[in-house]
């Protein structure tokens, strides 16, 4: 880091350090316990019977002989399940009619998962099925297949106007129109879908494999209709999720309903398919975008009209970030999204949401138009980018009444197009001879910090070792190491003295949860705010030992306290805590941060070089540079493993991880790892991916800290088209870019009856 | 049921319920169904280390190593332990992640993951962690451990860099018991009777037992039997594993043909055939992950007869052939007759391979392809291996063009062959062949390719392996 940390308090000690995270050890020898590795005495195990049909009635369901099993302990279907949406979004914990091909129908519990499997079979379902629609343009056509009562939008359409899009295309020298389409994607983490639920008495207990307790805490406490005390969520350890795992599912529901029924703790753990199929997954888009640019090298007019296929049901409403709204200058802007529901299961809320998708579209199509310019495409975006005190929306109707600041993207452009050597991109697309060619793509993104409400306690104990207490969760996203550093920084107690609790609804106060980027900066103040609260109740006790100072004029390092004006007088933090005889607890409930007219973003720039194989269509990644404004590091390790990994995953979007669908069934043809294809360690070279962090420091979050996991993941597909493009000449838009579509756009370029040699 | 059996050989009869060694201790194998899985076992004794991430063999977040002998020396090797069959394992040792801080203080692989920063969510952690104690402590490994060792473990968060820079500051294997077990022989697998499972010693017992028992399943590495255990509930009335007949597990080379056991895992094919091209390797490479090699094995890939199998097309073009045994004895026949239908083949009731041989010297000119849409351990859209053999005038005097993924069954196109032989390998024969493929093969559609798609992928393979090796 060129930047030396600091802050009016003086130099910082421990954050903006690299640091293996504090949980290393637990994770390293398995004894990390996973809710699918909890195991109560006299537990059940559950298994779901799901629709074979894509939108189906269900004119009868028999359980008796289920029921009748021997081991069955319990048998659900649609008529136990409460009519409490679980999250809002038109769903039940069991629905009929049935939406999707892999849609529960009923779910049972029994003594163990052979007798389990062997009851779902005999349950007897005769379903009616009705037509299906899997395309959102299909879905809004009228006489398609209705999924509900009022239609298949959801809501209204979300429409977004700054200026005159009209005119502006009309008074642009250049305009392109283009569509661009991502397929429905898998974006799940390793550890598949587990819950455990435990009633006693009215209360529950659920540990669940969620990003975020205290959302499931309110669904379920809603759907039983208990006290929000008579629940608690615990998510310890979670194996990733990448947004799947930020709301409410119907797994949760189920094992709560079943636990319930049986008076037996229950757990359901999904297969990787249910996980696939019935999970949360990323949505697919078709984005028909307008740009218009000036001779100039301004963007005059952006228009973006965007069809989001929801699926079933929204397990959040899915939607655009503001890749077109907040990157770019740009006077007249338009967006227009229409959320469809259609029969594929759930889509929702992924790393990046829409931001991935829509960065996809907006790249590309400034990257188009400044080819056909003849401009460079990155001197366009840095020209047109915005930058530290232009106008910027505050809020989500897109009026520009905030400004920007802490911007940092010029230097993300310069120092990523440095790194990589953007001179050495080919002048003229398609230029290089040979069967293989190679080229460099560059593609921006920007996204929200994500604070709100925060909540967290800090505990320090009466032998000076000290807890972090928080509701929000470590998906592998570090924030048990980072959370325990800001404590750590506030304190000066080791790192080494912290233990956390994460993802507790019962020992930790509500905190909005880990999705969105807003961890390290949410929890993050609450966090912050705990500690000074401790440290205060600290050096309130400490004072009567140091001939009455009073706490403003002590400090507290590395567990020793002193007198500032004569550090010679000084006692140990333990010795305080012992004489106190009650531990110190601070308590961090923050609000979203008061910024006035200020507006903080985060913003990276990626760059790939590619080289294609003109006779086998194959893309190989040869480099890929991530230069990213992430505020203040607060663990380097944790923010080159999050750079890295998102970056990889965004790239993964390119090659595969496509959802397909058969046309005739609606059923999903891609239910397992086989199909999906995450990449290994083979496939992508890790040396290639190379994260930059580019120094700056916030204003919103703790230390100077923005938010970080989202964006790593955005820009990898426009990345690796413009690449594509600039090597071979051929403009993807469609993802993934397989050897065949590379292939067909390499045979459409040629004049008919020529071969490559 | 197999009470007959057991009589076979009364004074080695197994008369208690198989063993094994599990972190060190004999645990006995609950036969209540052969089906229960390595993973669900262990698991289930709260050794939870082991995660479950897909149960088909694709993640390896339930590695666990065993101790197996390599040509007389003892090594630990990585396995999927979601694709055995509990019985499997009798009379092996087995270690968990559990075990490597038995003694309180971490393992290497452990500090250095740890350090490196190379478990974020930690799911797939203790997969990766036993890949890479299996490769630092392997038997004459000099400098760091190779990276490629944990290519069969999935990671969703890391970008992979972190966990191959542990790779890279792990030295050699400390001298500490789990080096000591190796100076030791590793368990010699026995005969195992139990309800629902046999695993025989010879040849000729395994014959017998198929006698007895015609509607019995033979299992070699068991990476195809466990996933249709595991996905889709299938159960069998009675496995016969293959895995203890040391016929099966031979490798010999000799002036005119190797020959290749058909339970030999592919790890050790690649290890044993010490004269094999460069081709060779690479086609093992891509067959499969590491943790799969450890355990499949080629007369398992070739009775599934999946025509897009990936050791078919190149074992059709080296000419391979394959030995049968069964109770009217044992015969041979060449592999491209051996594949008669979609997932159908030449052998009868009762009978197994026991070998493939493979006739050299091998082709001068060969090449392996696969076009799949990840680079291992996937599911070939097109799978495709050519030879030629050229004669001192640059004509081609042997030509071998064989596919996978475009019929019913993988196919060797002899027409193509033909037509080539005697010509010169230039852009005219690349020609002739293209003409004929598109003639000849019937290749279906599907999510993983269109038909269109594997007939250009063919044809431009063929121009791609002339481009590769034209004079
Ligand atoms: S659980 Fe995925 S390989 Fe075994
Ligand atoms: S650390 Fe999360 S999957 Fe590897």
């Amino acid at each position: 880091m060129a930047q030396q940390p600091t802050t009016p308090g003086g130099p910082l000690n421990v954050i903006g350090k690299r640091g293996p995270n504090i949980d290393a050890v637990e994770r390293v020898t398995g004894r990390a316990k996973y809710t699918g590795d909890i195991d109560i005495p006299g537990m059940l195990v559950a298994r779901v019977l799901r629709s074979p049909h894509a939108h189906a009635r269900i004119a009868s369901i028999d359980t008796s002989k289920a029921e009748a099993f021997r081991g069955v302990r319990a048998v659900i279907t649609y008529k136990d399940a409460p009519k409490v949406m679980i999250w809002g979004n038109r769903q039940y914990a069991l629905n009929n009619p049935v939406r999707f091909k892999g849609e529960a129908v009923a779910a049972l519990a029994a003594v163990d998962a052979e007798t389990a499997e062997k009851a779902l079979k005999l349950i007897a379902v005769q379903y009616e099925p009705l037509p299906f629609v899997l395309d959102p343009e299909e879905a809004l056509k009228p006489g398609a297949p209705q999924l509900f009562e009022d239609g298949n939008l959801e809501g209204m359409p979300r429409i977004l106007n700054r200026g005159n899009i009209e005119q502006g295309l009309k008074e642009s020298d250049k305009v392109i129109e283009r569509m661009y389409h991502c397929p429905t994607m898998w974006s799940g983490g390793m550890e598949p879908r587990a819950c455990v639920a435990q009633w006693e008495g009215d209360k529950l207990t659920l540990w669940a494999s969620t990003q975020s307790p205290f959302r499931v805490h309110g669904s379920l406490a809603a759907m039983f209709g208990v006290p929000d005390g008579n629940v608690r969520i615990i998510a310890s350890y979670v194996g990733g999720g990448f947004g799947t795992k930020s709301a409410p599912h119907t797994d949760e529901s189920l094992a709560a309903l079943l636990a319930r029924k049986a008076r037996l703790p229950v757990k359901l753990q999904y297969s990787r398919e249910e996980e696939i199929l019935d999970s949360n997954t990323r949505f697919e888009t078709r984005i028909y975008v307008r740009v218009g640019v000036k001779k100039d090298m301004t963007i005059n007019a952006l228009e973006l009209k965007a069809y989001i296929n929801q699926g079933a049901y929204h397990t959040r409403l899915g939607g655009l970030g503001n890749q077109a709204t907040h990157t770019y200058k740009t006077v007249n802007v338009r967006t227009e999204q229409y959320r469809v529901h259609t029969n594929i299961p759930n889509t929702g809320p992924t790393r990046g949401v829409g931001d991935p998708q829509e960065d996809f579209a907006v790249e590309s199509a400034l990257d188009e138009i400044a080819i056909e310019m003849g401009w460079d495409p990155m001197e366009f975006k840095l020209k047109n980018i915005k930058r530290n005190g232009d106008p910027i929306a505050r809020g989500p109707a897109g009026v520009e009444d905030g400004r920007l600041i802490t911007q940092v993207l010029d230097r993300c452009i310069e120092l990523g197009a440095a790194r990589i050597d953007w001179t050495r991109r080919n002048a003229a697309a398609g230029g290089q001879p040979g069967p293989k060619a190679r080229g460099i793509g560059i593609a921006l993104t920007e996204r929200g910090g994500g604070g709100g409400v925060g909540g967290a306690s800090v505990k320090v104990n009466l032998d000076g070792s000290a807890m972090v207490f928080y509701s929000s969760t470590d998906i592998g996203t570090g924030s048990r190491t980072t959370l325990a550093m800001i404590a750590a920084e506030v304190l000066s107690i080791p790192l080494s003295m912290f233990r956390t609790t994460a993802g507790d609804t019962e020992v930790a106060p509500y905190d909005g949860g880990s999705q969105g980027n807003r961890t390290l900066q949410g929890t993050g103040r609450a966090v912050q705010a705990a500690a000074r609260d401790a440290l205060d109740q600290i050096l309130a006790a400490a004072g009567p030992m140091l001939d009455n100072t009073a706490p403003a004029d002590l400090e507290m390092r590395d567990s020793v306290i002193r007198v500032k004006a004569d550090p010679s007088k000084s006692v140990k933090l333990a010795d305080v805590m012992q004489r106190r005889g009650r531990s110190a607890v601070g308590l961090g409930n923050t609000t979203a941060p008061q910024t006035g007219m200020n507006v903080e973003r985060t913003t990276a720039a990626h760059f790939a070089e590619v080289e294609v194989d003109r006779e086998t269509g194959k893309v190989r990644l040869l480099r890929y540079i991530a230069a990213h404004d992430l505020g203040r590091p607060i663990n380097v390790t944790v923010v080159e493993n999050q750079i890295e990994g998102g970056s990889i995953q965004g790239l993964a979007l390119t090659q595969g991880e496509e959802m397909r669908f058969d046309k005739r069934t609606g059923g999903c043809l891609t239910g397992s790892f086989l199909d999906l294809k995450p990449p290994t360690m083979m496939d992508f070279d890790p040396r290639l991916i190379e994260a930059i962090i580019v120094p700056n420091e916030g204003v919103t979050g703790p230390y100077g800290a923005k938010g970080l996991g989202e964006n790593p993941c955005h820009p990898g597909m426009a990345a690796v088209a413009n690449a594509i493009y600039n090597a071979i000449g051929v403009r993807l838009r469609e993802v993934p870019f397989s050897r065949g579509a590379v292939l067909a756009g390499l045979n459409a370029q040629r004049p008919a009856g020529s071969r490559t040699a | 049921m197999r009470s007959s059996i057991t009589t076979l050989s009364p004074t080695t009869r197994v008369k208690t319920a198989a063993e094994f060694l599990l972190n060190g201790r004999a645990v006995a194998i609950d036969a209540a169904s052969p089906e229960t899985t390595l993973l669900d076992f262990v698991r289930a004794r709260g050794l939870t280390g082991a995660k479950e991430g897909c149960a088909e063999g694709e993640c390896g977040a339930c590695t666990v190593v065993m101790v197996v002998d390599e040509g007389g020396r003892t090594t630990y090797r990585p396995v999927n332990s979601c694709l055995i069959f509990l019985p499997m394992v009798a009379g092996h040792e087995i270690h968990t992640v559990e075990s490597l801080a038995a003694g309180g203080r971490l393992a290497d692989v452990q500090e250095a993951m740890a350090a490196a920063g190379g478990s974020q969510c930690g799911y797939c952690t203790p997969g990766f962690v036993m890949s890479l104690f299996a490769e630092q402590y392997r038997p004459g490994r000099t400098g760091p451990c190779d990276p490629r060792s944990m290519a069969g473990n999935l990671c969703r968060c890391t970008g992979y860099r972190p966990i191959r820079d542990a790779a890279h500051s792990l030295g050699p294997a400390p001298d500490d018991d789990f080096r000591a077990r190796l100076a030791r022989p590793a368990p010699r697998l026995e005969r195992v009777e139990i309800d629902g499972f046999s695993r025989p010693v010879t040849t000729d017992e395994c014959v017998e037992i198929l006698k007895q028992d015609p509607a019995a399943t033979l299992v070699a590495g068991g990476t195809d039997l466990c996933v249709e255990s595991n996905l889709r509930h299938k159960r069998w009335r009675h496995l016969v594993s293959v895995d203890g007949i040391a016929e099966l597990r031979d490798f010999t080379e000799s002036a005119d043909v190797v020959r290749i056991g058909a339970a030999l895992p592919l790890t050790d094919i690649g290890r044993l055939w010490q004269s094999a091209p460069p081709v060779i390797s690479e086609w093992l490479e891509l067959f499969a992950s590491p943790l799969i090699r450890n355990r499949a094995t080629l007369g398992g890939n070739l009775a599934t007869a999946s025509p897009i199998g990936d050791s078919a097309p190149i074992l059709l073009a080296l000419d391979a052939s394959v030995q049968i045994a069964g109770s009217g004895g044992r015969r041979t026949m060449s592999l491209a007759s051996f594949f008669t239908a979609y997932r159908r083949t030449a052998l009868g009731p009762g009978e197994i391979i026991t070998a493939i041989e493979i006739p050299t010297p091998l082709p001068d000119t060969i090449r392996f392809y696969k076009v799949a849409k990840r680079r291992l351990d996937d599911i070939s859209t097109v799978a495709a291996a050519m030879a030629i053999d050229r004669d001192g005038s640059g004509r081609v005097r042997r030509a071998r063009f064989a596919f996978g993924g475009v019929a019913a069954t993988p196919v060797r196109i002899g027409e193509a062959e033909a037509a080539a032989v005697g010509q010169p390998w230039n852009e005219a024969a690349v020609e002739r062949v293209q003409r004929i493929i598109d003639r000849t093969l019937t290749p279906m559609s599907d999510h993983r390719g269109s038909r269109d798609y594997r007939l250009q992928v063919s044809k431009s393979l063929v121009e791609k392996f002339w481009w590769e090796t034209r004079a």
